[in-house]
């Protein structure tokens, strides 16, 4: 009996041990996570840690030190390359191992190895897409460049030496919470991230929404409503205009009228940057500026990884993805650079005639072709393993299959290319002039960018960097027939004809995802392009011939809304107020407009009131695209459940196969047709509506909405909590993201911040002949770590709209007194 | 031994243990400390695996959230949607040590019993 008990003893006890070591559904593994010896206890820091002093590291061939600023930037000096990218590998990994890891796994298609499996769509559609094939063609061509290769390596082994010196208790919090460990990290990762970011650069697909847009409206119509870009104004490069040979016209009878793709959801709004430099003639310094703010998802911890990079071959400062050696944005004695999205379309789509879906058979030209099979293992966690057979036909990876309805669409993506993108930024921050620029973007091809250039002799450029097919007008706008077989004769467009300048008249270049180029171009391109931001800016710029930095920081952070100041007045002058129904609420929102003065600033009302307008206004008025069960109804319905949910009163009761068209499109019918069809309501058989009647119904719909916001607080009508801005955490957990920011801006503002996305780093650049000057802020900090204080230090700032001096560092004896510096040591043997 | 002594025992061979190996060596320190000292399964088996590990683990979290300024504690608590004072996580890190501790030192109080009937024949 008492036997029987010892051994209950013995069994309680492994019980115990199992039950506090094991994740239960949602919550971290009980015991192990709360025990403050080794759990989430450990990885709050302290400021009064043992930081400073000399360290070993097991890698590195001399001695090295690392000054911390006031910020916790690292200011690495080594005295060779391999050194220098050794210790930013190993100093990023312990601020962002987590984060490296997430994003790779992401774009590799693994989220399930760490979530389960309700990451499997996802993970399942990064395989389809090829993102590991396209890491692994980057891979063979960097193998060939002695540099890059070497660079990553010792980034790697870097990375790795933080890695294998990890102990239960400094493992980054996240891998605690989620109970998993880090694997070694490998140079595919890095490649891996330059495509999650060509993914998320390149995400403005059309092709699905133009073919059903298409179907449902005709060519005409098709034509009107989703025109070519070139109807936009003030490109990236006017006037510009090599000399070339046209290619034909596509026929608009031959794209794919047919089937119902099944294909993901298009997200309509887009990720956008600004960028611009100025020449010294109009400048008040007399030195060159230059100014960079990418728009990317706002997500803690920080995408930007801020760093200075000190070798006897380079010294350069700037922002780093996590990831990837060397900088990104930044600048140095000689050069600043910076970059923003170019937005065009670089991903075909192409419906395959297949034959033999399981054998892989399929029809091109005249020719019967067999595709590659690639076998995907997607490893689950607390589950089998699932494997996918993904087809290469010759024109890429077979992304979207419906086997019962006989579609198969081929993706063509430029980001499949080999490529060695990380070699234009090894050698940008090297680059003494012009001609170093330029060579350095010969190696860039995807996703493309405009690059902004400055230089210390008051040089400025531009060059919209990539690859770029030589395309017949139309081609890639739509579905397309895989089984002919000229998809095949592929030519691409030479750098020295991609859109560029140097030095021109107007003394500044700018870009800020507007079409690159005018109607003088002779190259066919297509793309989702900026419409408004772009304009704002380059008004500025023309305007202003003695720009000081704080007129640089005032346009970074204007909230000007110029789509607002185009529609409302065409709005307002077609609002017919005696048809008001409920003139408590009508007026109430219409006395928000008149004073207006179109700035999304925070503490304003009628910027909520306009936003609501207008997208009430592309409801009523694109109910075309809108779903079957779209009524009045339901309408109602739907809105007031929202309101009521989340404080927004914004309903996107759009169809998924469509996108709205463009705002200037709608900007133009308002002011132009006023009784074109568009305007008519798909639910009304006996009537017929014109801009009037949409301008009214959709005001009525908003001012109910902003009465109700009102009388039942549902929010605050002020801007800046309406749209409620928050830096999100990666991995979507509330806890560590921020709290919502009371932040002005718009997508069509220079200040572009939305209630998701945002400057991800705000970058001004004085480049001085005696050494550059520059200041800067990210939305969040440098430690990646959510018990880490450094974790959101930024993140007022960048609210509030201040910038920090950057610490550019000529030499160790720049050093201020209250900053620390680690020495590291090679490891004795 | 008394209960008092085999809390404090279990105290500090916990945290020894503990600096070189993962949390569950302090549940079985305080079952051997109980199979070793303890008077075979009675009420006191309970506590001083309980006291044990609830002590230590509740004053070393007060420790570091005196340091760290509850930076990363009031997170933990949002996340697990919890009222948020840092009391609250504290008592929690507390009580789960000593609900491990205390079943622990359960377990070798049923162990003592075999033993102590065995020599009793």
């Amino acid at each position: 009996m008492k036997r029987i008990k010892a051994a209950l003893g013995i069994v309680l006890v492994i019980v115990v041990v199992f039950l506090g070591n094991s994740k239960l559904g949602m919550l971290p593994p009980v015991a192990k996570f709360l025990d403050p010896y080794h759990g989430f206890w450990q990885n709050s820091e302290f400021e009064t840690q043992e930081f400073e002093g000399a360290f070993q590291l097991d890698g590195i061939e001399t001695d090295a030190k690392v000054v911390f600023d006031n910020r916790g930037v690292p200011h690495i000096f080594a005295s060779n390359d391999h050194d220098l990218y050794f210790i930013q590998g190993y100093l990023t990994a312990k601020d962002r191992l987590w984060q490296m890891e997430f994003q790779t796994h992401a774009a590799a298609g693994r989220l399930c190895e760490i979530v389960g499996k309700k990451a499997i769509d996802f993970d399942l559609e990064q395989r389809r897409i090829g993102m590991l094939w396209a890491a692994e063609n980057a891979l063979e061509i960097i193998y060939d460049d002695s540099a890059s290769l070497a660079a990553l390596n010792a980034y790697a082994t870097g990375v790795n030496h933080f890695i294998s010196n990890l102990s239960d208790d400094n493992l980054p919090l996240e891998y605690k919470l989620l109970d998993y460990n880090p694997e070694q990290w490998t140079i595919l990762k890095s490649a891996l991230l330059l495509k999650y970011m060509a993914k998320m650069l390149n995400g403005n697909e059309r092709d699905r929404p133009n073919t059903e847009a298409l179907k449902l409206l005709g060519p005409e119509m098709f034509n009107q409503l989703f025109p070519d870009q070139n109807y936009l104004t003030d490109p990236v490069v006017p006037d510009f205009a090599p000399d070339t040979a046209l290619g034909k016209g596509l026929n608009l009878e031959n794209v794919m009228t047919y089937g119902n793709w099944d294909m993901p959801e298009i997200q309509p709004h887009f990720v956008g940057s600004n960028n611009w430099a100025v020449s010294g003639s109009r400048t008040e310094s007399g030195s060159a500026i230059l100014c960079n703010d990418p728009h990317l998802a706002l997500s803690l911890p920080s995408i930007w990884y801020e760093i200075q990079l000190n070798s006897p071959n380079v010294n350069c400062y700037g922002v780093s993805l996590p990831g990837s050696p060397g900088i990104t944005i930044g600048f140095n004695d000689s050069i600043a650079w910076g970059v923003t999205n170019a937005g065009r379309d670089v991903k075909d789509y192409y419906a395959m005639d297949f034959i033999n879906y399981s054998e892989g058979t399929y029809r091109m030209g005249d020719e019967t072709l067999k595709a590659e099979k690639r076998l995907e293992e997607i490893k689950i966690r607390g589950g089998k393993t699932v494997v996918d057979t993904v087809l290469y036909s010759v024109l890429g990876p077979v992304a979207y299959t419906d086997k019962k309805k006989d579609q198969y669409l081929a993706l063509r993506w430029l980001a499949h290319d080999a490529s060695n993108e990380l070699l234009t930024f090894h050698e940008l921050n090297r680059a003494k002039n012009f001609n170093d620029y330029e060579a350095a973007l010969s190696h860039y091809q995807c996703p493309g960018q405009n690059f902004a250039y400055a230089d210390a002799k008051s040089n400025i450029a531009i060059w919209q960097q990539g690859k770029f097919k030589v395309m017949p007008k139309d081609y890639g706008r739509f579905i397309q027939d895989g089984s002919d077989a000229s998809h095949l004769e592929e030519k691409f467009i030479p750098q020295a004809h991609n859109p560029h300048m140097l030095n021109p008249e107007r003394g500044f270049v700018s870009s800020a995802n507007q079409p690159p180029t005018d109607s003088a171009y002779p190259y066919y391109y297509s793309g989702v392009f900026e419409e408004f931001r772009n304009r704002t800016i380059n008004n500025f710029l023309r305007k202003d011939s003695s720009i000081s930095i704080q007129d640089m920081m005032d346009l970074q952070l204007s909230n000007y809304n110029l789509l607002a100041a185009e529609a409302l007045p065409l709005m307002l002058k077609l609002l017919d107020t005696t048809k008001f129904q409920y003139p408590e609420n009508e007026r109430r929102a219409l006395n928000e407009l008149l004073e207006w003065d179109y700035n999304n600033n925070p503490e304003l009302i009628a910027p909520t009131v306009f936003e609501i307008w207008w997208d009430e206004l592309n409801n009523i008025l694109w109910d075309e695209f809108n779903s079957s069960d779209w009524d009045s109804d339901k309408y109602y319905m739907y809105s007031w459940e929202q309101l009521m949910k989340d404080g927004k009163a914004k309903v996107d009761m759009r169809d998924t196969r469509y996108v709205y068209p463009m705002s200037k499109v709608t900007i133009n019918l308002l002011q132009n047709a006023p009784n074109h069809i568009a305007f008519d309501h798909r639910s009304t058989n006996n009537s017929v509506e014109v801009a009037k009647d949409v301008v009214y119904d959709s005001f009525y719909w908003t001012a109910m909405k902003f009465g109700d916001i009102i009388k039942y607080k549902y929010n605050r009508p002020h801007w800046g909590f309406y749209q409620g801005t928050r830096v999100k955490h990666l991995a979507r957990l509330d806890a560590f993201s921020s709290k919502k920011l009371a932040v002005g801006g718009s997508e069509n503002a220079p200040n572009a911040t939305t209630s998701t996305h945002g400057p991800s780093w705000r970058m001004i650049v004085e480049m001085n002949p005696d050494g550059p000057k520059a200041w800067g802020v990210l939305p969040g900090g440098q430690s990646g770590n959510p018990g880490s204080k450094t974790y959101t230090t930024s993140l007022n700032s960048w609210a509030s709209g201040d910038y920090h001096d950057l610490n550019f560092l000529k030499n160790l004896e720049a050093v201020e007194e209250n900053w620390k510096m680690q020495t590291f040591k090679p490891l004795k043997e | 031994m008394n209960l008092l002594i085999r809390i404090v025992l279990i105290v500090v061979l916990s945290a020894v243990a503990q600096t070189y190996f993962p949390w569950w060596s302090a549940v079985v320190v305080a079952l051997i400390v109980e199979t070793v000292l303890g008077k075979g399964s009675n009420s006191t088996s309970f506590f001083s695996g309980f006291y044990g590990l609830a002590i230590p683990w509740m004053v070393l979290a007060l420790y570091i959230d005196n340091k760290s300024e509850s930076v990363l504690s009031i997170r933990i608590l949002e996340l697990f949607q919890l009222p948020q004072f840092r009391v609250v996580i504290i008592v929690l890190t507390g009580l789960v040590g000593g609900l491990v501790g205390g079943l622990g030192s359960v377990a070798g109080g049923w162990i003592k019993d075999a033993f102590l009937q065995s020599d009793g024949k």
